[in-house]
């Protein structure tokens, strides 16, 4: 079953007079279950793809359903919840908010749909995740990898159906970055869908499949 | 919860800032409790004494005012003289030109020991007199009364603009700061009406806080001038006399034009937070110009260095222009409330040599209005010239830091900056000056007064310039330290 539908997207950005057409006419379907790698040279249209089916960004063209539902037909408010709900993203400079501990990092989503999130939960995340000992710790004192973790746990903690990373592992060493393949195989294998925007071979490498863009059209 | 959680750790990380924004919000309410508390606290004596009173024999008419009717039993013990009471006032009739003095010195002595402030009023015909007894208040003429309202509504609105225009600086430079965890924000999945509720908590809160302490503040101001003019007997001047008087109305008011300001701000400042959106673009990382390309002029400080990097600066004419304009605007606003402060308070009062010590008192509370807005103007006008070299140090970082990073001389980038700030420091501030003296000599002459220009204008006029260059050198100097030097490697890490 078809979890993620693009159609017929285009993508243009203008900047004064000039216009860059970032992605042209990208049609593409992702099952349900499905770990995809998007590759492709730098300036291909990959992050710009990524943020569209994330629901961060409009396209210009084209539609995206995910799960049945036409992401851009909702207004930005139920769009917002919707992807709070259903949808994660995780980037490659991990984003975390620098005034909240990892613990409150990690609740945010939660939060923002006013309840508490689940300690039990919480806890078996960030056991996975190998960051338990370090939730009370603010993002400036946590390294490279863990504060990629700890955003990783964020991105789990309303159980999205669908994850989408861009170049999680592009700031992480050899070792970091296997587990946290590792990591993103695990939960693949617990039934989410994952895309990966990856320029690492290693990392795609992982995936069922992959999608190479180049200047804007899958190729 | 949510809310909460962001609140507590915000007060934390961006302490600085809050107080920054606190301190504006302030200056504004102080200003208006100022203003409101000065307007209902001034009478003018003058018009009362145009009273019709006087006997068709030239003999004088003295009158008490709003006293009771048992106060009014203790002048019947004065000899020699016809009175009639009639609702509060109390006339003394038919008095003849060789009595006069005596009968008025006994007046003045009952009413002194009736009343603690009583002051005397007299016209430019020394023959009638008026005493008021209990309260000065009931009786103030509309017209003068109108005047003075108008005119601090004036005022007040043209200080309100300044302050709104640097509450809107202020809290975009905060905004600024917190771009970043927007996005992060709106990426995890952040209504805009949960964006909303975060950040107009946040302005109310401190709202409150500046109400708390800036009406207080305002009013304090206003008391301690009309203390010090109520201590010196100002009987012999025909002035405006000042009473401290607090209406809660017009406090209610003040609270509600500067809630009314600050609502304004936010509402700019939302539209400026709704646009920031989680999809990361390549257009902010975007470098206007190829370091690589340019490699060669760095080393030294050549012209041609200069030359280019005043290229790179003057590029940046987006943020450039509409910070110029601001501080224009404000300089304009700030000349016109000086020049016509000058003109009330230092040109006509000193323009005739000696001065008496109750002309002086008489001077200062007529003029309190003016020397307060003038400085109200000097601080917001302050404060904008701060955030306005803050904002283009911040704004040229990035190229900076790059041009340091490949071997700039450090001294050479500051002198650049240096230049480049001071063209558009003095161009701002001549054009300021000279736009706002020219609308105010266009509007004196519209109604044929004269403008005085003596030692004390140009005097403060030096003294401002010198306060705003020290003020633009000092943040020039920490924010090119803040920003400009090498701090690329920290940005990296987070
Ligand atoms: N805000 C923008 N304004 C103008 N052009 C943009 C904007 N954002 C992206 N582009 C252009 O769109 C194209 C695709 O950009 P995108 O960021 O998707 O590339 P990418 O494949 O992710 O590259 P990389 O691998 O380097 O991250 C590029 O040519 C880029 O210049
Ligand atoms: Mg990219």
């Amino acid at each position: 079953m078809a979890l993620l539908e693009i159609k017929h997207i285009r993508k243009e950005f203008v900047s004064g007079t000039r216009t860059v057409q970032a992605l042209k006419d990208i049609t593409l379907t992702i099952e349900k279950g499905e770990m995809v790698a998007i590759t492709g040279p730098s300036g291909a249209g990959k992050s710009t793809l990524l943020q569209i089916c994330a629901g961060l960004m409009r396209p210009t063209k084209g539609n995206i359903c995910l799960d049945g539902k036409d992401l851009y037909a909702l207004n930005d408010d139920k769009l917002a919840e919707f992807r709070r709900n259903h949808i994660s993203y995780i980037l490659q400079h991990f984003n975390l908010l620098p005034m909240l501990t990892a613990h409150e990092n990690i609740a945010i989503p939660s939060l923002l749909n006013d309840v508490k999130p689940d300690e039990t939960v919480l806890r078996e995340i960030t056991d996975t995740l190998g960051i338990t000992e370090r939730l009370e710790h603010f993002p400036a004192e946590l390294s490279g990898g863990e504060q990629q973790r700890v955003g990783i746990a964020r991105s789990l903690i309303n159980n999205p159906a669908c994850i989408f990373a861009d170049e999680p592992t592009g700031n992480l060493d050899g070792g970091t970055t296997k587990d946290v393949m590792d990591l993103f195989c695990r939960l693949n294998e617990a039934g989410k869908t994952i895309v990966i925007v990856t320029h690492d071979p290693e990392v795609a490498r992982y995936c069922h499949r992959e999608i190479t863009i180049v200047d804007g059209m899958i190729r | 919860m949510f809310y909460k959680l962001m609140y507590k750790r915000g007060m934390h990380k961006y302490r600085k800032s809050y107080i920054n924004i606190l301190c504006v919000f302030i200056l504004t309410l102080s200003m208006l409790s100022f203003t409101s508390i000065y307007c209902d606290s001034h009478y003018n004596y003058n018009d009362a004494v145009l009273i019709p009173a006087m006997t068709a024999d030239w003999t004088c008419d003295i009158r008490v005012k709003n006293i009771t009717e048992e106060e009014a039993i203790l002048y019947s013990r004065i000899p020699n003289v016809d009175m009639v009471y009639a609702a509060g006032n109390l006339d003394f009739v038919l008095l003849d030109t060789n009595e006069f003095e005596t009968v008025l010195e006994q007046i003045r002595t009952i009413l002194n020991s009736q009343h603690e402030h009583i002051h005397e009023i007299t016209d430019t015909t020394p023959t009638i007199y008026v005493y008021y007894g209990r309260d000065v208040r009931n009786n103030i003429d509309d017209y003068y009364d109108n005047g003075v309202r108008i005119g601090t509504a004036v005022f007040q609105a043209i200080l309100t603009a300044i302050g709104a225009v640097s509450m809107v600086l202020i809290y975009s430079d905060y905004i600024r700061q917190r771009t970043e965890d927007i996005r992060t924000l709106s990426a995890i999945g952040i209504t805009e009406r949960q964006l909303h509720r975060l950040f107009f908590g946040e302005c109310n809160v401190l709202y409150l806080l500046s109400v708390v302490i800036g009406i207080p503040l305002g009013g304090g101001i206003a008391y301690v001038f009309f203390k010090v003019c109520e201590w010196v007997d100002m009987s012999d001047t025909n002035s405006v006399y000042p009473v401290f008087d607090l209406h809660i109305t017009s406090l209610l008011t003040t609270a509600l034009i500067g809630y009314m300001a600050v609502y304004i701000t936010f509402q700019i400042i939302l539209k400026k937070i709704l646009r920031i959106d989680a999809s990361y673009t390549c257009a902010e990382s975007v470098i206007e110009f190829d370091p690589d390309k340019f490699r060669g002029f760095y080393y030294k400080a050549t012209p041609h260095f200069r030359a280019f990097f005043a290229r790179i600066l003057r590029k940046r004419s987006s943020t450039k222009s509409k910070s110029l304009v601001v501080l224009i605007a404000s300089i304009i606003a700030l000349s016109i409330v000086m020049l016509n402060t000058v003109n009330y308070a230092i040109g006509r009062e000193y323009s005739h040599g000696e001065i008496k010590p109750s002309e002086l008192a008489a001077a200062i509370s007529a003029t309190s209005l003016f020397i307060m807005s003038t400085i109200y103007a000097i601080l917001y006008s302050l404060a904008i010239v701060a955030i306005f070299t803050k904002r283009q140090m911040e704004s040229n970082a990035k190229s900076t830091q790059i041009l340091y990073a490949l071997g700039a001389d450090e001294h050479i980038l500051y002198s650049c900056f240096h230049r480049y700030m001071l063209r558009q420091f003095t161009s701002s501030v001549l054009s300021g000056f000279g736009v706002g003296y020219a609308a105010t000599v266009l509007i004196f002459s519209s109604v044929n007064h004269t403008i005085y220009i003596n030692l004390w204008f140009i005097i403060v006029h030096l003294v401002l310039i010198v306060l705003y260059y020290f003020v633009y050198l000092f943040s020039m100097k920490k924010y090119f330290n803040e920003n400009c030097r090498s701090t690329i490697s920290e940005e990296a890490g987070g």
